[in-house]
């Protein structure tokens, strides 16, 4: 009676040993040479320049990392040879008609299996201890570096044997087995892919965001994270849990599975059914996607149909192994109904998605043009705020009543998606933790009036103004005043720097809605304030952080400001002196270029003028009607003692505002 | 000792056994007649519980053969098409039986080794069919099965080799008094060495018997009368089958022989021989009876 008791046989564990070594050693030689054998080979004076240049703490992993990526490979391989028993009739019927239960077969391959793989790891392990106390590289690596090297390895590649075990249930073919096992562990990607782009086809605001750190903890991308060297306890604890549930999956299905299922693609009659309209499924979705990525939009329904009669009838193919096929168009013409009826839900937005706004009642705080990925980072409190950093919240009663106003507004009008259109996105979190994020692409023009208040008030000034906050003028270490013809001045002194954003503040509590929303072209001067501090001992910068504000034109608090001081004398210093100035037009129509020299001091002086005073006149960059520049293309340089000391390249201009020394 | 009742299996939507019910006794050589497609080879793997019945039950010894290693220890099946471990020889696979079968015997294969001229260390997968046959049945053997069930066990082989094949169950059978289920679609192969015979068409056993009681029950008679052949006779006995040639008349009846002389005897027959039917006979008249057309059923 202890025969029956126990799992364990002998003759049948040795048995697929005895078989499967070679893969086993082959894995083996593999690791050694791309991993043991490496550390070994390297150089002392290479290891010694590697150490002054990189993070020593990376080498070793960076050299494990091809044994890493053999995960991907190596238990999948091992475990299609370890279950070919189950996939031909001949093998099947040998094993089964001996005396083991199920339990006892599936243990035993498992058992085994578990061996051929971590055999190899193990002996490659004594072998970098033996490398790290012997060769004289003990300071490449650690000796935790050596055992979470072979407890990941172990790990992930055993969870990667057993999934595959699991998948092999429900195939009957060693090659179907395979390739199942990489679509099982991809497909998580591939709905969440296919959900994300259908509903931002279908679903009007829907916003488009891959959230990739949902999949962080599916096995294959674990195993590209093998270098950042984090793994808690409780994840080892999940995947330990993960091999035994996919082993405890596998004895179930085994129990069921029937042998004469041995060389079908598919064993499970339910499973069938799964595979041919999932299969349908995906072929219909990703080959839709790979046309409108090509072709547009177009041709959607034509391409969905097309693509799905396609994958249904391969899959039909693959169930049958044969090309009769032809005679279940029932079960297509079933898909096509289900599937219309689905795109009709989404479309007709039965769950009411498009047009739902929330009460401003229920809202808690709005961030306005802000990604669903930091909003969540901002939202946790693990965000490294800055005063000098933009900031998107919202949490002003009326300013979100304007926003949910504008949100209210896009969805009436349904602005055409051109590229003329400005990009908004919208996250609400509601009083009752929710998250709720709309984007769309709006004629931003037309709702100026309406957004008005959010964009005229404090808050939002705030929000996109650092410089207007309560800032502490000591914080701002530099500011740097920079014109359009490429030259800069900065300045360090502490009350000029106060003055500065004194005069800036002022500016922008003046700034109209129009001001705020539209993004004004052409700037005059640009100022950025700089928080820079630096190590003291190696002159690196420890911190930086910076924010820009423009000047637009001389009527500005910003600009008399600077004038009053005389400060953009000493950004224009530079350009005294010039005694030439050349100019060619190039007129893109005649293909013809002609050169001017201008030597004259006044002319020359004129024309620095001029130059300078271009962008004076504020022009607001319209979304809907991109002025068409002249086809002139101007090139200009100007010289000091006959070396070009600056040039102006690619100048284009409107026609209205061509200098006049031009016409 | 095996008992199958109610035993249907499908592929599918096509039934292969149909609420199919077979009794082998203890020590019997039962043959499983069929042509090829009835379903013998799907009933024996439920036998060697390889299959997993959907419905009814597959015993021995009272117990179920499915997931049962302490039956199936004591049991062994050799399929038509055999499977072995690719890079296996003989000497590999009885290290592996040795720890599968705990009844195996090492004398009596090393005894055996001078009946088969194989060389033990050569892969199995390398040897020719009928040697491979042969493996199977060394090892087989040398499990010391109480029960073996052999699937087309001659298929394929040559005549000598048949005969090889057949002695060494027949050897087997009187030494140990094994258990055999055999299967064919000839049942000439079978004649000399079944002691129950069952044959199986349209997933069910349409017949079984043991031999004794068919050979004892049905009796090719010639008789010939000096007049013409009295109609009576036709009433009193259970005739399955008359040909007349010229005043000769062959005879198929069922029946006791001894109520069989009695009745002829009355009417004084010129000629009156009783003559052995061939199993395949026995079973053509059988199946006639039960309105089975032969030629549909064993080819």
């Amino acid at each position: 009676m202890k025969s029956q008791t126990s799992l364990f046989n002998k003759g049948l564990f040795s048995s697929v040993i005895k078989r499967y070594w070679w893969i086993s050693f082959l894995y083996f030689a593999t690791q050694f040479v791309t991993l043991p054998m490496v550390l070994m080979l390297k150089k002392p004076d290479y290891i010694q320049q590697y150490s002054r240049n990189y993070d020593l703490s990376r080498a070793f992993s960076n050299t494990a990392m091809f044994t890493i990526a053999l995960l991907y490979i190596v238990p999948i391989f091992l475990a299609v040879f370890i279950m070919r028993y189950l996939q031909t009739t001949k093998s099947a019927t040998m094993i089964h008609s001996m005396p083991f239960t199920r339990g006892q077969i599936l243990f035993n391959m498992t058992l085994s299996g578990f061996l051929l793989f971590s055999a190899p790891i193990l002996l490659n392990a004594l072998a970098l201890l033996y490398v790290k106390n012997v060769s004289g590289l003990s300071f490449l690596f650690k000796q935790g570096d050596i055992l979470y090297w072979l407890g990941f390895s172990i790990l992930m590649g055993f969870l990667n044997y057993m999934i595959c075990v699991f998948v092999g249930m429900f195939s009957g073919s060693s090659v179907a087995q395979g390739i199942l096992t990489y679509i099982f562990n991809l497909l998580p990607f591939a709905f969440y892919l296919i959900y994300v782009y259908f509903c931002d086809y279908f679903l009007y605001g829907f916003e488009a965001y891959f959230d990739e750190s949902i999949f962080s903890w599916l096995p294959f991308v674990k195993i590209t994270e093998f270098y950042t060297g984090r793994f808690t306890w409780v994840e080892v604890t999940c995947y330990i849990l993960a091999i035994i549930v996919f082993y405890m999956l596998s004895y179930i299905a085994y129990k069921y599975r029937k042998l004469e299922w041995a060389q079908e693609i598919i064993t499970f009659p339910f499973m069938r059914q799964i595979f041919k309209y999932g299969f349908t499924f995906c072929v219909s979705t990703f080959g839709t996607m790979y046309i409108m990525e090509m072709k547009g939009d177009s041709y959607i329904w034509v391409s969905l149909i097309l693509w799905a009669l396609l994958g249904y009838v391969a899959a039909e193919m693959m169930l049958r192994k044969s090309f009769k096929v032809f005679d279940s168009y029932k079960g297509f013409l079933g898909y096509v109904l289900a599937m219309a009826l689905v795109v009709a839900f989404i479309e007709f937005d039965i769950i009411g998605f498009e047009k739902r706004v929330p009460k401003p009642d229920d809202v808690a705080r709005i961030y306005y043009n802000d990604s669903i990925y930091t909003v969540r980072i901002k939202e946790a409190g693990k965000y490294d705020y800055d005063i000098l950093d933009m900031e998107t919240k919202i949490e002003g009663r009326e300013n979100i009543e304007a926003i949910i106003n504008y949100h209210k507004e896009i969805i009436k009008n349904r602005d055409p998606e051109d590229e003329t259109t400005k990009h908004d996105t919208i996250i609400y979190i509601l009083k009752n933790g929710r998250m709720m994020a709309r984007s769309y692409r709006v004629d931003y023009e037309k709702y100026l009036e309406i957004i008005k208040p959010l964009l005229e008030s404090e808050e939002y000034k705030k929000n996109i103004y650092p410089v207007y906050r309560d800032i502490d003028p000591s914080y701002i270490t530099e500011i740097t005043l920079s014109l359009n013809d490429g030259s800069s001045y900065t300045l360090h002194n502490t009350t000029l720097i106060s003055e500065i954003i004194f005069a800036a503040k002022e500016q922008i509590a003046g700034y109209s809605y129009k001001d705020v929303g539209l993004n004004p072209s052409g700037n005059y001067i640009s100022v950025r304030f700089e928080h820079l501090k630096k190590d003291n001992k190696t002159g690196r910068i420890k911190e930086h952080r910076t924010t820009l504000m423009d000047v637009y034109s001389k009527s500005d608090p910003l600009y008399k400001y600077f004038e009053e001081k005389g400060l953009l004398e000493n950004v224009m210093q530079e350009l005294t002196g010039i005694d030439e100035i050349r100019y060619e037009i190039y007129n893109q129509v005649t293909n013809e270029t002609k050169e001017t020299v201008v030597k004259d001091k006044d002319e020359i002086e004129k024309i620095i003028k001029e130059i300078f005073d271009l962008h004076e006149n504020r022009v607001y960059y319209n979304y809907n009607n991109v002025k068409e520049p002249t086809n002139k293309r101007i090139y200009i340089t100007f010289r000091k003692g006959g070396k070009i000391i600056r040039d102006y390249t690619e100048y284009y201009f409107y026609e209205n505002e061509l200098p006049s020394f031009i016409k | 000792m095996i008992r199958v009742s109610n035993l249907t299996k499908r592929y599918g939507k096509s039934v292969v056994l149909d609420n199919l019910s077979m009794n082998v006794p203890k020590g019997a050589v039962y043959g499983l007649v069929g042509p090829n497609g009835a379903g013998k080879t799907t009933l024996l793997k439920h036998l060697s519980g390889v299959f997993m019945q959907e419905e009814g039950e597959c015993l021995i010894d009272g117990q179920n053969v499915y997931e049962n290693p302490q039956i199936k220890k004591r049991m062994i099946f050799i399929p038509d098409d055999l499977y072995f471990f690719q890079t296996f020889n003989t000497e590999d696979m009885v290290k592996l039986y040795k720890n599968v079968y705990p009844k195996f015997n090492m004398e009596r294969f090393l005894k055996l080794k001078e009946v088969f001229p194989i060389d033990t260390k050569k892969k199995i997968s390398k040897l020719s069919k009928g040697m491979q046959k042969q493996v199977a049945f060394w090892l087989g053997i040398c499990a010391m099965p109480d029960v073996l069930i052999l699937d087309e066990p001659v298929d394929g082989l040559d005549p000598v080799m048949r005969r090889k094949v057949w002695n060494l169950i027949v050897q087997d059978i009187t030494e140990r008094n094994t258990t055999v289920v055999v299967s064919s679609h000839n049942l000439r192969e079978l004649e000399d060495i079944c002691d129950h015979v069952g044959i199986l068409h349209g997933g069910k056993i349409i017949i079984e018997k043991a031999l004794d009681d068919v050979k004892s029950d049905i009796h090719k008679v010639q008789v010939a009368f000096r007049q013409e052949f009295p109609q009576e006779i036709s009433n009193e006995l259970k005739v399955l089958h008359h040909q007349s040639i010229g005043s000769v008349n062959m005879l198929i009846i069922k029946g006791e022989m001894e109520k069989i002389r009695e009745v002829m005897s009355k009417h004084d027959p010129l000629i009156f021989d009783i003559i052995p039917l061939s199993l395949e006979e026995v079973f053509i008249y059988e199946m006639g009876d039960k309105g089975y057309e032969i030629t549909n059923v064993i080819i």
